[in-house]
């Protein structure tokens, strides 16, 4: 009985959590936001194009 | 009066990100949302099985960004699919994420780059035989001790298809070079990739190609200076139709055994191989069961996953006992809806679209549906490789196999003679009830822009309305998907005077999307 009553706990957090971040497509503007510095370290980093 | 909301108002403005995940009812949006859990566990999965080693990657290499944008690139492939069009789009596309993840693991466990002088790296390296991406790598199937990798595949095409501005350094990087600037940007891409050696460094050996047309080949140089493996070059016959040129394509296939059996040390396994021609016969098996269903008036599973499925299906996981496993679960979920007689979707048009498909507008044919309703019911893109392999005998599997590699992506049409790229177009137009055509116009594919006049002719001959969509494959800088998206507009109001299913994806500002 305890153990389901966890489980249920477990899984109503994970919908708490995780059907915000779905419907509201966190993740992908999460990504987004990083996406300018990302660029700017490849930008920056030394290359040696000689082939 | 109100206006109607439609799709393009839930996008941003210039990156065309979702404000909100599509609302597609109840159970299709709880679907949804439980195969995006499940994305989300392949890739925490993934990260969390070698971070520092990932984490090292994602900073390392340019195009390893555009992988963290994948659940994005998903979602655009499944814009408006309901029913079984999305349960069959989501299942592909995550086995497509599990397979790539443990491929990314490989290669970067054994990057020289991110392990130099490390002797674990290098003894799995002994273990890696690199192919050029357009050899289908069933042949790999043969040696099952080794892992086969398609090499430009990870760095270079799928981050095309993920993110539309992923070729765009690279490109600059090859002009930049002195290279010609009118080669089509997939060669482009390669060699940029080279010049800034930003390839993973794998390996014992590589198979180079032929495949698909003279800028490969070109590129392959650069790549060899870069790369700098034992390499040899697996000929494929652009001549397939014709039975003089098979003996040569077997012999080439027996050479290139030869000298992986060199580099790896280890022995040719017929057995191994034969059970991997024996899965790909019965995936392929599913897919013509897939195009029986899209020949009904209720198509299930068309448009972007479909096809993007099959190239990867048909390149890199071939033979695979797991493909096939999705292959039939994807085909119950298929039958069962044809079964009931449902078609979730507004189809006033059946589309055949033929030549290549522009990676840089991956999920086109979504837009194409939700905005005008053109189903795409045939793709040219997504016929190749159909031939099963006769496993009697061990001749008849190189035969096999010499013909898979013969009428592979890029080649069943492109080469091979006319009939292969014209007759055919109008034999599936019949074959599926089409009653229109959108024909791709790769602006730098200099092969099949010269029977461009064909097609039109043939069309007018028939009384098929065509429209021409130009389109550059990788390039969004010469061609934009807005471009692409006004050649069909344009078609659409002024030659089949046509009022949108959505007005509002008729012109939306996407230049900054991935």
């Amino acid at each position: 009985m305890k153990a389901i009553k966890i489980l249920i706990t477990i899984m109503l957090a994970f919908l708490a959590v995780t059907v915000p971040i779905y419907w509201f497509n966190l993740d992908t503007k999460l990504v987004k936001l990083i996406e300018k510095p990302m660029m700017k370290r490849y930008d920056s980093m030394p290359r040696d194009n000689r082939l | 009066m109100k206006k109607k909301k439609g799709a393009a108002d839930n996008l941003k403005n210039k990156t065309a990100i979702q404000k909100h995940r599509e609302w597609r009812g109840g159970l299709d949006t709880a679907y949804d949302y439980m195969q995006w859990c499940r994305l989300w566990g392949i890739l925490i999965k993934w990260a969390a099985s070698h971070p520092v080693q990932n984490v090292r990657a994602v900073f390392r290499y340019r195009w390893m960004f555009s992988y963290l944008t994948v659940p994005s690139f998903f979602d655009r492939l499944c814009e408006g699919q309901r029913g079984a069009g999305l349960r069959g789009a989501r299942n592909n596309l995550n086995y497509l994420a599990s397979d790539v993840t443990k491929t990314l693991t490989t290669i970067f466990s054994a990057d020289m780059h991110l392990h130099p002088d490390s002797k674990k790296a290098e003894e799995l390296n002994k273990r890696i035989i690199c192919v050029d991406e357009l050899l289908p790598n069933l042949l790999g199937k043969g040696f099952p001790d080794c892992k086969m990798i398609l090499f430009q595949e990870y760095p270079m095409y799928l981050p095309s298809l993920i993110n539309q501005h992923s070729p765009v350094h690279y490109i600059e990087q090859s002009e930049l070079y002195g290279l010609p600037a009118d080669v089509c940007p997939l060669p482009s891409f390669e060699a940029g990739l080279a010049i800034e050696d930003d390839f993973p460094k794998i390996g014992c050996c590589m198979l180079t190609s032929n495949m698909p047309c003279d800028g490969s080949i070109m590129t392959t140089m650069l790549q060899e200076r870069r790369i700098g493996l034992p390499s040899q070059v697996l000929n494929v016959p652009l001549r397939w139709k014709e039975d003089e040129v098979q003996d040569y394509a077997v012999e080439e296939i027996r050479s290139a055994i030869a000298f992986l059996e060199e580099h790896t040390g280890q022995k040719f396994d017929w057995d191994a191989f034969k059970e991997g021609c024996e899965i790909w016969n019965r995936q392929n098996e599913c897919k013509f069961e897939k195009w029986d269903m899209n020949r009904t008036d209720i198509p299930p599973h068309t448009g972007s996953s479909a096809w993007l499925y099959r190239i990867f299906e048909h390149q890199a996981v071939a033979g695979e006992p797991r493909a096939l496993r999705n292959d039939l679960k994807v085909n119950r979920i298929l039958r069962k809806q044809v079964a009931a007689g449902k078609c979730p979707k507004t189809i006033r048009h059946r589309a055949v679209l033929w030549n290549t498909p522009c990676n840089n507008y991956a999920n086109f044919n979504n837009w194409l549906l939700n905005c005008w309703g053109i189903e795409s019911v045939c793709e040219m893109i997504d016929i190749h490789g159909t031939d099963l392999i006769d496993t009697g005998s061990h001749e008849s599997m190189l035969r096999g196999l010499a013909d898979h590699y013969q009428t592979s992506t890029m080649r069943a049409h492109t080469k091979g003679g006319s009939e292969v790229m014209l007759d055919s177009l109008w034999e599936k137009y019949e074959e599926y009830n089409a009653d229109m055509i959108i024909m791709f116009d790769q602006i730098s594919c200099k092969g099949v822009g010269a029977i461009n006049g064909l097609f039109e002719e043939g069309a007018m001959k028939r009384g098929i309305p065509m429209v021409r969509v130009r389109q550059d494959l990788m390039d969004p800088t010469s061609i934009t998907r807005r471009e692409m998206r006004n050649d069909v507009n344009i078609f659409m109001q002024s030659v089949m005077k046509e009022e949108p299913v959505d007005a509002s994806l008729v012109e939306f500002d996407d230049d900054e999307s991935w």
